[in-house]
């Protein structure tokens, strides 16, 4: 945008003759901010039911070399909120005795993610049953 | 440490202005405040345990890049703010890699102070300790040098700056505030106590903070908005671009800490606003302080 005013020799000022290089970008980062607020803007609409919604999934069970068994979860929270210090329990049962009893926690489980963890086990899980579950959170 | 030594009687002769001839006492005061400014700006981040962790934890390929930005980065510092207006290339990458040795020494010195580095530890987390404190604790002795020089305000004898090298101190500006906050946990527990209604307000806080500290204010070294121009010229061509610049600087500064790595998208996204709005604030008082 030729503005035709010459530059001032102190410095910086914005009326100094625009490359329209500047105007390409400025629009470009408009754009990007303009999507963001609108981005966030509709989640802030939409998402009203702000609770945190957890599910553990096994995805393996190996035994360790230096003896024991890891159990490999995932962890997945599907709801809008996230969770904090959420303990994950690790019942390993015969019947109705409880062989074995472990927990990990974890510090967050954001919303809408998953994140991996595992518990140590002395006897081999598979032979027994296994019920690993989220068993509380706190609000952040 | 040796080539400092030989910088200082060698090559700076002939090029420079005869009153600053570089004497070895003049090079010795100038590494002093290469300290300085490397403990005035890097003693916070040596104080905190989560860059201490970050030592062996974060991953040795987003160190690595840390660290190769790092380069370009002190090089484009020490050119826009160089003592010399007579500057090549060559001087830049020297002053830049004087900075990185200063930040690298004064990193160890101090993690050895606070008994964080002990001889039983392996290679691994004593050097990935003192490089993640390197990177901050170099542009700190950068702008230290220049910065506690007094007497060399060059403000109002500098030559109009270009496009890029704006956009590009405000670059440097987002990171300096961002290297020192981004491994903190709260950043993230922020961004979770926030609902995306705090997210929407924080955003529009930080373009209008960075919107006012430079253009609306007349600082020093601020632009001067002539009456006829119009007051969303500004904030398309400077405002927004260096907003985006907060934000990506501040999405990178949390991947290369490993924040975002269990995160979905929305999740990453709120972190980022979060640590941009620090990133904004240091974004424009770089071009205020620089």
């Amino acid at each position: 945008m030729a503005e035709a005013k010459p530059d001032r020799r102190n410095g910086r000022t914005v009326s100094r003759g625009a490359h329209w290089i500047e105007w390409l970008t400025g629009g470009l980062c408009t754009a990007l901010v303009a999507a963001m607020i609108a981005w966030i803007a509709s989640n802030a609409v939409i998402g009203s039911d702000r609770a945190p919604d957890l599910a553990v999934r096994i995805i393996r069970q190996q035994a360790n070399p230096g003896g024991g068994y890891a159990v490999s979860f995932v962890i997945e929270n599907s709801g809008t909120r996230t969770a904090a210090a959420v303990p994950v329990t690790g019942d390993l049962k015969d019947g109705d005795r409880v062989i074995e009893t472990h927990e990990v926690t974890f510090d967050y489980v954001p919303a809408q993610s998953s994140t991996t963890g595992a518990l140590l086990f002395k006897t081999d899980p598979s032979a027994h049953m296994l019920d690993i579950r989220a068993s509380g959170y706190v609000d952040p | 440490m040796k080539t400092l030594g030989t910088s200082a009687t060698g090559n700076r002769d002939g090029s420079g202005k005869s009153a600053d001839a570089v004497t070895p006492a003049k090079f010795l005061v100038g590494i002093g405040r290469g300290v300085g400014g490397a403990l005035l700006f890097a003693l916070p981040m040596q104080m905190t345990m989560e860059m201490w962790e970050l030592g062996f934890t974060m991953d040795r390929w987003r160190l690595v890049l840390l660290l190769l930005v790092a380069i370009p980065l002190l090089i484009g510092i020490s050119h826009r703010i160089g003592f010399e207006e007579t500057f090549s290339w060559r001087e830049g990458a020297r002053d830049a890699m004087i900075a990185y040795g200063l930040g690298i020494v004064t990193s160890a010195v101090m993690l050895t102070l606070f008994k964080l580095l002990m001889g039983n530890m392996p290679a691994q987390e004593i050097i990935g300790k003192i490089a993640v404190q390197a990177v901050p604790a170099s542009i700190g002795a950068l702008l230290g040098r220049s910065q506690l020089g007094g007497g060399k305000d060059d403000a109002d004898d500098d030559p109009q700056p270009g496009y890029g090298s704006e956009l590009f101190m405000m670059a440097v500006g987002a990171l300096f505030l961002n290297l020192n906050m981004a491994p903190t946990e709260e950043m993230i527990l922020i961004s979770y106590k926030m609902t995306p209604w705090h997210a929407l307000a924080t955003i529009l806080l930080s373009i209008a903070l960075m919107h006012a500290f430079v253009y609306a204010v007349s600082f020093r070294g601020g632009h001067e908005l002539s009456s006829d121009t119009p007051w969303w010229h500004a904030l398309i061509r400077f405002t927004l671009p260096g907003y985006v610049i907060a934000l990506v600087i501040s999405l990178y500064s949390l991947w290369s800490f490993g924040r975002l790595d269990d995160g979905s998208f929305t999740p990453a996204m709120t972190a980022m606003i979060v640590l941009a709005f620090p990133g904004a604030i240091g974004a424009a008082a770089a071009r205020l302080i620089l």
